[in-house]
């Protein structure tokens, strides 16, 4: 009987947390203040075998298993938040990729994964569809060679770092906005040209700089999947890891920001109380709000992961056997993907609510540029506009509560929905 | 009620007719224990081939790869197509002991039975 984690959660856990404490966590303020890119983190993650933990056993990994990357990410939060973010990005690249690749594709972009020598990055967003995924202006055009994709993707974390890019692009030039074909793109293909340099608020370690694909030819064999089948592999494999990994990332980043600020509060002894903060009564009311946040979403956010675990591996058996579009409708209907919706909220929300009283305990000091609380508070600001945005999930969850249609199964919200 | 009995021979028959589920029987072949809570019904339905191949009454002879155990109403819900079976298992409405994986298969079988 497990009461809690599995063994092997356990194990991914304790790998995650020595690898935040031992190799992110010192590193975290320097690539904060330089903008550098996260890649001895990466490479830590890599080696201690953490990069495919959600890649079926018989492709050398772990097994779809969502609970392990979840607590790894949260884990990994807590010593760097925009390692984490390079992680979460990585890994929703990884099941589409799975549920759709040839066998031969399975041995070049998956077995590599699971030994730590690929790093993906997801590169969705583009100027037209802001937060809305399920818009997509940018198409393939087919050649006798395979595709050509010309397409300004304004947002790619890991951009120009990462080996591929997962894309989706429309299927032709006439297909609807939501007709997608997945590709894996080179990023040493010349023709691939990640914009600037990243310079965020927060999340400064992990290049999510805009990424311009210029006439770039695309062999058929970097193409995931059947053409048309994009959307399908995205909402059944990628959203949902998406969403639960960035809710654990945030959980992560909400748990440091309270240690921080229970540390700062059992040192701060002012001259005239002799006292340590932490003595006063609306020190430790603070405190206790911070954890019931900290607990409530931790308890929703492992719940819905186990559940979508095994409506993952669900999913996964139907892909296999070329059945994901007959039933990928069913399962929204079931609402499978709302519960996703609501944890990326309320961790969102939470880290917020979060670090701004955490702020407030450590004072001025955690005011001070380099304070880990001042970076926390950056980090944190991201989640809610993440795609999918707060306010569009909240509209889709209200949506569905009246038994109104998700909106790309109505058309654009706003215009027809 | 539909008897639970006649439910399950009649999901056999639809699940040897339809190819899509098919597709996901190949190379699973197992013994799939059906219990009811109240009452005195079991059976045994046993897949090789890509077929569901028998229904025995009664426990499986050899120790079953899935038992699946709930009540009469939700398990004939279940096969008959009513009830999403995840759904079930999510909300404690059956149980399902065996393998992880031998459990998602039937899940996913089920599922795929009666919407394509
Ligand atoms: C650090 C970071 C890393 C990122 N990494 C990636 C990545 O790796 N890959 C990738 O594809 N993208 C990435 N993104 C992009 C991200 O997922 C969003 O697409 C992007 O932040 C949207 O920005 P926007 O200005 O276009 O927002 P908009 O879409 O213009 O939205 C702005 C605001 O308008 C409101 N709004 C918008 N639509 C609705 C609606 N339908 N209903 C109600 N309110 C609405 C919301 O309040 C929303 O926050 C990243 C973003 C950041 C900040």
């Amino acid at each position: 009987m497990n009461v809690g984690l599995t063994l092997q959660q356990g194990r991914w856990k304790a790998t995650a947390r020595r690898v935040a404490r031992e190799i992110l966590a010192p590193m975290a303020s320097e690539i904060d203040r330089e903008g550098k890119f996260v890649r001895a983190g990466i490479e830590a993650i890599g080696k201690n075998g953490m990069m495919g933990l959600c890649i079926p056993q018989e492709y050398g990994g772990q097994g779809i298993e969502l609970l392990s990357t979840v607590i790894a990410t949260e884990e990994l939060a807590q010593g760097c938040a925009s390692t984490a973010m390079c992680y979460v990005m990585h890994t929703c690249a990884i099941l589409p990729i799975v549920a759709a690749a040839s066998p031969e594709q399975l041995e070049k972009f998956i077995r590599p994964v699971a030994e730590g020598k690929i790093l993906y990055s997801v590169s969705a967003s583009e100027p037209g569809s802001g937060a809305h995924l399920w818009h997509v202006d940018s198409y393939a055009e087919k050649n006798a060679g395979g595709y050509v994709v010309n397409a300004f993707k304004s947002w790619a974390t890991s951009a120009g770092e990462s080996d591929y890019y997962l894309i989706p692009v429309r299927s032709s030039a006439t297909a609807s906005a939501d007709e997608l074909t997945l590709f894996l793109v080179s990023a040493s293909d010349p023709q691939v040209q990640p914009v600037g340099k990243w310079d965020g608020l927060g999340m400064r370690g992990n290049s999510s700089s805009p990424v311009k694909f210029n006439n770039c030819h695309i062999a058929a064999s970097q193409r995931i999947g059947h053409e048309g089948i994009g959307f399908p592999l995205l909402i059944a494999f990628n959203v949902p890891v998406y969403l639960l990994a960035l809710s654990g990332l945030y959980l992560g980043l909400a748990q440091r920001a309270r240690d921080v600020a229970v540390e700062h509060v059992k040192k701060r002894i002012h001259a005239d109380t002799k006292n340590p903060l932490a003595n006063l009564g609306v020190v430790q009311r603070y405190i206790a709000e911070l954890d019931c946040d900290i607990e409530a979403t931790r308890a929703y956010l492992y719940e819905v992961t186990r559940i979508l675990s095994y409506l993952t591996s669900m999913l996964m058996e139907l892909a296999k056997a070329d059945l994901l579009e007959k039933i990928v409708d069913r399962f929204y209907q079931e609402d499978a993907l709302l519960i996703v919706a609501k944890a990326k909220v309320m961790a969102t929300e939470m880290v917020l609510r979060v670090v701004n009283k955490a702020f407030q305990l450590c004072g001025g000091t955690g005011y001070r540029r380099g304070h880990e609380i001042e970076r926390l508070y950056r980090d944190a600001r991201a989640g809610t506009f993440m795609a999918p945005d707060n306010d569009t999930l909240r509209e889709i969850i209200g949506r569905r509560a009246c038994g109104l249609p998700y909106p790309w199964q109505a058309g654009s919200m706003g215009a027809k929905g | 009620m539909p008897e639970l009995r006649g439910t399950l021979f009649n999901f056999k028959d639809l699940v040897n007719k339809n190819s899509s589920v098919r597709k996901l029987l190949v190379g699973w072949e197992p013994l799939i224990e059906i219990e009811a809570l109240d009452g005195d019904e079991r059976y045994t339905l046993i897949v090789r081939d890509c077929n569901l191949e028998e229904i025995h009454e009664g426990p499986a002879q050899q120790a079953g790869t899935v038992t699946v155990r709930g009540n009469k109403q939700v398990l004939s819900e279940i096969f008959e197509g009513k009830l999403n079976p995840a759904q079930a298992l999510i909300d404690g409405q059956i149980e399902i002991y065996g393998q992880e994986k031998d459990m998602i298969k039937l899940d996913a079988l089920t599922l795929v039975l009666w919407d394509v």
